[in-house]
């Protein structure tokens, strides 16, 4: 075994153990802390980590860091998924279709792709939750509605290489069904590529949703989220730098693990990107 | 003899409404249990002119007919009848087989469209038909050897009794004797299933051995259709001669340079000459 | 006279030893064309590549040695052994179009080769590579020039790569299946450039066409699995074929050509 495919198992397996022990937190970490994320205790402001019965120290409000930083993660990880999921769901939908047809439709899908492609998709969605609010299902749907196009260009370019290829020509005459020849010979030559998309996009929305937070538009007031945590911190960055210090290692940590296994997935698939 | 396929004034072009013709007004006729050839240097519009009959590529003008009947005037449900009775076989047996999926199932793939309730049995059929062993069932096609491949390739091909095989440079991917074993091959199937066969192929020492008549193709449209003999020995159109002129026998001793300039010079013109 | 290339006793097989080509051995003298031909496994591309030191990871050189203009390559330092190739041996393969560079126009990739080799400026360099395009008789060397290798028809593309090979007027050139995936005409025009571009150095050429093999070689090599099997002159061998699988071989190839031309 060569030494870059031993390295990318360690990568792909550390991106996976870190991805399962962030998604246990998320789920269970909140009711452990034994913490309200929202209490207020101005008598124990400013407690500094590992000192108290707080781990993680508190705020300027007294709230627990620790249960704090538990909730913003099931938020985060919450957000970024659906909103990849969402992506996903679209992106492929109008990728295949785009592949395909030379029909009007296809035309025009192409051209919002690429389009998009040239296109600050952060202010669009800086805009559009300025018009429409902000709340989970606002921002899942922002997010996966301003960033499909990604997906849709992979799969477009994928599938319109494969609809080339002989072996799905030779089904083709067979004149079986339109979702027989998808399901059995373009989605799996496609899939390896579009796995390896998953986790860089769920980390591009995981950065996109603490921007959103830290400019105050994503989470709705009195939802902790790693975004406003470190907004709030900034007034105590001389006096309490574990204020940022804690969101920031998180949000880095989280990006990372989704990187790592990401990478990890493209060497082990063998994609190129 | 019965006329089973034919192509009317057929043209296809590349990008469509550029006006840029690959095919241009070519016209073709092949009759049950026949293999017409379809021979021209690559570039010359035989594959896209196949591919056309094959419904892969939209024709711009003209018609193909199965039985007599235009295959782009029939409704929905016909027309997919009717094309599958038409298949293909191609170049690279490595492109042409789905690498995902074992031989087995890229064998019952065909009887499970068509409707099939138990392929497996077929499938041990069909392997048996192209002289594989059934235990290959259980392999990938990476596991194959590229004769081998081109084999499972025929018989799912084959697979739905197909009246006409289109078979695009079969032979081009293989050694000399696997070539020689897949015309054998070719030959037995027809002789014992009686499929018409439209055989493209630069190759005309292949063609000699398997095709009834030619169709010889320059730039575009058809230059000269006739029995094989005749064409590959006594060609009268100017392309067909250099093409004879061009074919190397292991037989005939040392290439002459001063001869393959000449015939250099010759393809060059025809192909700067407006036709 | 001493000859361009000698092969001796060479021996190929995978890191775990399995022998995959075996006491191979012959010359080939300036002005001369050997063939080798035999099926695909038979080895005979595995002998090329180990001429020219490019053999895939996990296949070494396990015997023999390959003296080029007398000049025993194994001696050579590993570097030293890569820049023979475009230098003193030039290479022409089936397919051009996975061989070149896709990214890079065909001028490039002469203009390199001159400058590496030959220690010459860029401009005169273009120059060189234009009459490089000129001698393999391409139709607008300029536009040649400046084209990327998808831009050519797969018989230019052939051209091309000739150009590139014999550029640096090499000592020997190796051409493996040059003309497989090309029609009648163009596979003659391909051959006799060859020929013709072959000057006064020695031509290896790789074939598992008999008809090709017999109207460019001077002598023929038979391979079958991994060993030469028979040699000699093209046309004696043919008639006089000893080894079963070179009559093999003929007969599948006179059976494709017919009856109409048999001797």
């Amino acid at each position: 075994m060569s030494r870059s495919i031993r390295a990318s198992r360690l990568g792909l397996y550390a991106g996976v153990a870190l991805l399962a022990v962030l998604a246990v937190l998320a789920a269970f970490g909140p009711d452990l802390t034994g913490h309200d994320p929202l209490f207020v205790d101005l008598a124990g402001r400013f407690a500094a980590p590992f000192g108290s019965e707080h781990l993680l120290g508190t705020d300027q409000l007294g709230r627990d860091l620790l249960a704090r930083v538990l909730r913003g993660l099931r938020w985060s990880l919450g957000v970024a998924l659906c909103a990849t999921l969402l992506a996903f769901a679209i992106g492929t939908t109008l990728g295949l279709v785009a592949a395909r047809s030379r029909s009007l439709a296809g035309r025009i899908i192409r051209q919002v792709t690429a389009f998009a492609q040239s296109f600050p998709v952060f202010v669009l969605a800086v805009s559009l939750i300025a018009i429409v609010g902000n709340g989970f299902g606002a921002l899942v749907t922002i997010l996966g509605l301003v960033t499909w196009p990604v997906f849709c260009r992979v799969v477009q370019a994928e599938a319109a290489s494969l609809l080339t290829r002989e072996y799905v020509l030779a089904a083709r005459m067979l004149q079986m069904s339109t979702l027989r020849l998808y399901t059995r010979h373009v989605l799996p030559g496609i899939l390896a590529s579009l796995s390896v998309l998953v986790p860089f996009h769920f980390a591009d929305m995981l950065i996109a949703e603490s921007a959103l937070s830290f400019l105050g538009i994503g989470a709705p007031l009195g939802i902790a989220t790693w975004g406003n945590m470190l907004q709030e911190s900034r007034s105590y960055l001389v006096t309490a730098p574990w204020l940022m210090l804690v969101p920031a290692v998180a949000i880095i940590s989280l990006v990372f693990a989704a990187n790592l296994f990401g990478d990890g997935l493209r060497r082990r698939l063998g994609v190129s990107t | 003899m019965s006329v089973v396929l034919e192509a009317n004034a057929v043209s296809v072009s590349y990008t469509r409404g550029r006006g840029v013709h690959a095919v241009r007004d070519c016209s073709i006729l092949i009759c049950a249990r026949e293999t017409l050839a379809l021979v021209g240097e690559s570039g010359c519009g035989k594959s896209s002119l196949a591919r056309a009959i094959c419904g892969i590529v939209p024709i711009d003008a003209g018609s193909i007919r199965l039985h007599g009947r235009d295959l782009d005037n029939l409704p929905r449900a016909a027309t997919r009848a009717a094309r599958r009775r038409i298949q293909m076989v191609f170049q690279d047996p490595d492109a042409s087989l789905n690498p995902r999926h074992r031989i087995g199932a890229i064998l019952a793939e065909p009887l499970e469209v068509a409707g099939e309730r138990n392929p497996a049995r077929r499938v041990a059929e069909l392997l048996d038909l192209v002289q594989l062993d059934s235990a290959l069932a259980a392999r990938l096609p990476r596991e194959l050897s590229g004769g081998q491949k081109q084999r499972v390739a025929i018989a799912r091909a084959l697979a739905v009794e197909p009246d006409v095989l289109v078979a695009d440079e079969p032979l081009a991917s293989l050694d000399v004797a696997t070539a020689a074993a897949m015309i054998a091959l070719l030959r037995e199937l027809q002789q014992r299933l009686s499929f018409a066969v439209l055989f493209i192929s630069h190759d005309l020492a292949a063609v000699r051995q398997l095709a009834d008549r030619v169709a010889v193709m320059f730039r575009g449209r058809i230059v000269e259709c006739d029995a094989t003999a005749r064409v590959l020995d006594a060609p009268t159109n100017s392309y067909t001669k250099l093409l004879a002129r061009a074919v190397l026998h292991p037989l005939a001793g040392k290439l002459d340079l001063n001869a393959a300039e000449a015939l250099d010079r010759e393809h060059a013109l025809l192909h700067t000459t407006d036709t | 006279m001493s000859p361009v290339l000698e092969v001796a006793g060479l021996g190929i097989g995978l890191d775990d030893g399995t022998p995959l080509v075996q006491d191979v051995a012959f010359a080939v003298a300036a002005g001369e064309v050997l063939g080798i031909v035999g099926e695909s496994g038979s080895g005979k591309s595995l002998t090329a590549f180990a001429i020219t030191g490019l053999l895939p990871r996990g296949i070494q050189q396990t015997a023999g040695l390959v003296r080029l203009q007398g000049e025993d390559l194994a001696m050579l330092t590993p570097a030293g052994r890569r820049a023979l190739a475009g230098r003193r041996i030039g290479m022409v393969f089936q397919d051009p179009l996975s061989s070149f560079n896709p990214v890079r126009t065909v001028g490039s990739m002469l203009v390199e080769s001159a400058v590496r080799h030959r220690s010459i400026r860029a401009h005169e360099a273009r120059r060189l590579g234009i009459e490089a395009l000129q001698c393999v008789r391409l139709a607008e060397p300029e536009r040649a020039f400046d084209a990327y290798p998808h831009e050519l028809s797969g018989g230019q593309r052939q051209r091309a790569m000739i150009a590139l090979a014999s550029l640096n007027e090499p000592a020997l050139l190796i051409a493996d299946e040059p003309t497989t995936a090309l029609d009648a005409t163009v596979q003659l025009q391909i051959l006799a450039l060859l020929k013709r571009r072959l000057g006064q150095g020695a031509l290896l050429l790789i074939t598992h066409d008999l008809g090709v093999a017999a109207s460019l070689c001077d002598r023929l090599l038979v391979m079958q699995r991994g060993r030469v099997i028979e040699h000699g002159e093209p046309q004696f061998l043919l008639h006089h074929a000893q080894h079963p699988y070179t009559r093999r071989l003929r007969d599948a190839a006179l059976a494709l050509h017919g009856a109409a031309v048999n001797a």
